[in-house]
């Protein structure tokens, strides 16, 4: 059995069932939006977790739940609740119900696409760089600081500069021009990551498991993401990489604790790969849609413990050490 | 010289400082607030290192080229600054700052006691639950674990109260006379699984009132429980 938690016409959500429907796994959907209609029970005894999910009226054996694929709206958002107050029973009970779920789901011995411990390493982008470093991934230079004089000096040194947040809240790539020189005292309030701009090929890799979905990325905008807001354009590309690239960002990935990340790279001129960020949570459906890259029959087959048919099987290496 | 992050109003940790300080040992306090004052960052990431540079508003300065060991006490970011900056960019402030102090004590090239975590400046702050797994896995005997839709989240995070709390620091346990020696080599193994180099293991009786049991765990106990023997293993683990 496989659980699907979120709702339940989210892309990656609904793309994954539809994988699970065509590979004929048994699967059920834990729809927020039914949360009323929902209970859970689990125990943790001498190390072993039992316990029932009740699915508005089909008990689950939480014993028999092989995966788990996660992927949660803020629950006190959920529309349902909208009207009621902060005390109202119902807000209680899905407050309460998302806790216990979210408990069973970080000690449940099923395959769970992600726990939630393995995902923090993605809030604060200069840690991940040192865990990706670990493994021999280049970041690009990095300067966090509040001295407008480092930041010049920086600048000396690297050329281009693009700055970003350090955290992953407002998490918007931008150049740094002339113009931002001019207010670089403002950085005195709170430090500010600066980072030597690489240029290169844009590549995205979904690593499910050991399988890795390679696509790169043409955008005529510096955060590809933002290309089509601001009137520019994106067309996306599967490729290959070369085998120790991809075994190293399966080594990466699983150092990390993760079961599915998407891996930020830029490939440059010389054939240099740096390593920006590595997504716990990657919105694959953007990248399958265009591609057609088979991404969520990988996740539907990591979840059910199913070999994936003639894919790209990357074997980690160990990392030189830093 | 030792270094000791830490709230000004943490009685524990000026404990440890005065007694360290008794015992000969070389401490250097630096509150939160100070921290959050500082003058100057300056932390650098590549291939090859990641360094940090601190000037702090009274003129010391902390640089990983002189790395000190650290005893990090620190379980928020300092904050009294940004509420000056004021709005919505508080929050924003506060995450962009606990995200850098993480990064900046994790690259901190000398022992520090505990490494920052995702979870938590002084390490993982787990639920109770995941100490109760973990403890499991270390071998020790640990209080079972319920929950339900019915349990107000906030209230799941309390634990039974503790009678005794063992400690870890580095790799020497520090049990309270009460407890069997037997259950050192699980404290032992649940700081590893925790990756903690410190943590304060609670315990408390069983139903039954014979069998000791794991009710709850803290990466930022209070050491004052642990006594001259903490202090020890603490003084031995600091390179002091």
């Amino acid at each position: 059995m496989i659980l699907l938690c979120g709702i339940r016409t989210e892309p990656p959500l609904a793309m994954v069932a539809d994988a699970l429907e065509t590979l004929g796994v048994d699967f059920r959907v834990v729809h927020q939006r039914d949360v009323a209609r929902y209970r859970i029970h689990w125990r943790l005894d001498a190390g072993a977790v039992s316990g029932s999910l009740d699915l508005d009226g089909e008990v689950v054996d939480l014993a028999t739940v092989e995966g788990v694929y996660l992927r949660l709206m803020d629950d006190t958002l959920l529309p349902e609740l909208a009207e009621l107050t902060a005390d109202d029973p119902a807000r209680a009970h899905a407050r309460g119900f998302h806790e216990a779920l979210f408990r069973w789901t970080e000690l449940s011995p099923a395959r769970v696409v992600n726990r939630a411990e393995p995902q923090g390493s993605n809030g604060s982008k200069p840690y991940q760089a040192q865990l990706i470093a670990a493994h021999g991934f280049a970041p690009p230079p990095t300067l966090i600081t509040t001295d407008p004089a480092a930041v010049l000096a920086f600048r000396a040194e690297h050329g281009r500069l693009i700055f970003k947040s350090i955290s992953g809240i407002r998490s918007v790539v931008k150049v740094l021009e002339d113009v931002d020189i001019e207010r670089l005292d403002r950085i005195g309030w709170c430090p500010v990551q600066f980072q030597k701009a690489i240029d290169g090929a844009n590549i995205r890799v979904h690593v499910v498991g050991d399988t890795v979905f390679p696509t790169e990325i043409h955008s005529t905008h510096i955060d590809y993401r933002y290309a089509k807001r601001h009137g520019g354009e994106t067309t996306l590309s599967a490729i290959s990489l070369p085998p120790e690239i991809a075994a190293r960002c399966v080594a990466l990935t699983q150092s990390l604790g993760l079961a599915f990340a998407g891996i930020d790279l830029i490939r440059t001129e010389n054939g240099d790969f740096y390593c920006f960020e590595v997504n716990p949570q990657p919105a694959f459906s953007y990248f399958e849609a265009n591609t057609g890259q088979p991404i969520a029959d990988g996740v539907a087959r990591y979840l059910a413990g199913m070999a994936m048919p003639g894919a790209k099987r990357a074997r980690p290496r160990r990392a030189k050490p830093r | 010289m030792a270094l000791i992050l830490c709230e000004i109003s943490d009685a524990a940790a000026l404990w440890a400082a005065a007694r360290l300080q008794e015992r000969g040992v070389a401490v250097d306090l630096v509150f939160a607030p100070t921290l959050g004052a500082a003058t100057r960052w300056e932390h650098r990431v590549d291939l090859h290192s990641a360094t940090v540079e601190v000037t702090l508003p009274d003129g010391r300065h902390l640089s990983s080229r002189h790395a000190e060991p650290i005893l990090n006490r620190l379980s928020f970011v300092p904050v009294e600054r940004l509420r000056t900056v004021g709005g919505g960019d508080f929050g924003y402030a506060v995450q962009e700052y606990f995200a850098f102090y993480l990064s900046w004590l994790h690259a901190w090239p000398a022992t520090v006691l505990n490494r920052p975590t995702p979870q938590g400046l002084s390490g993982n702050y787990r639920h109770p639950s995941a100490w109760a797994s973990l403890g499991a896995h270390a071998g020790l005997p640990v209080r079972a674990w319920v929950q339900d839709e019915a349990d107000p989240p906030d209230t799941a995070w309390l634990t039974a109260a503790a009678e005794v709390t063992a400690f870890v620091v580095a790799d020497t346990v520090v049990l309270p006379p009460a407890l069997p020696e037997g259950l050192a080599e699980g404290c032992r193994a649940l700081a590893a699984l925790a990756g903690n180099g410190i943590l304060g293991i609670d315990f408390a009786r069983g139903a039954d009132g014979d069998e000791w049991q794991v009710v709850g765990a803290s990466p930022m106990p209070n050491l004052m429980l642990g006594g001259e023997r903490l202090l020890g293993s603490l003084a031995a683990a600091l390179g002091a």
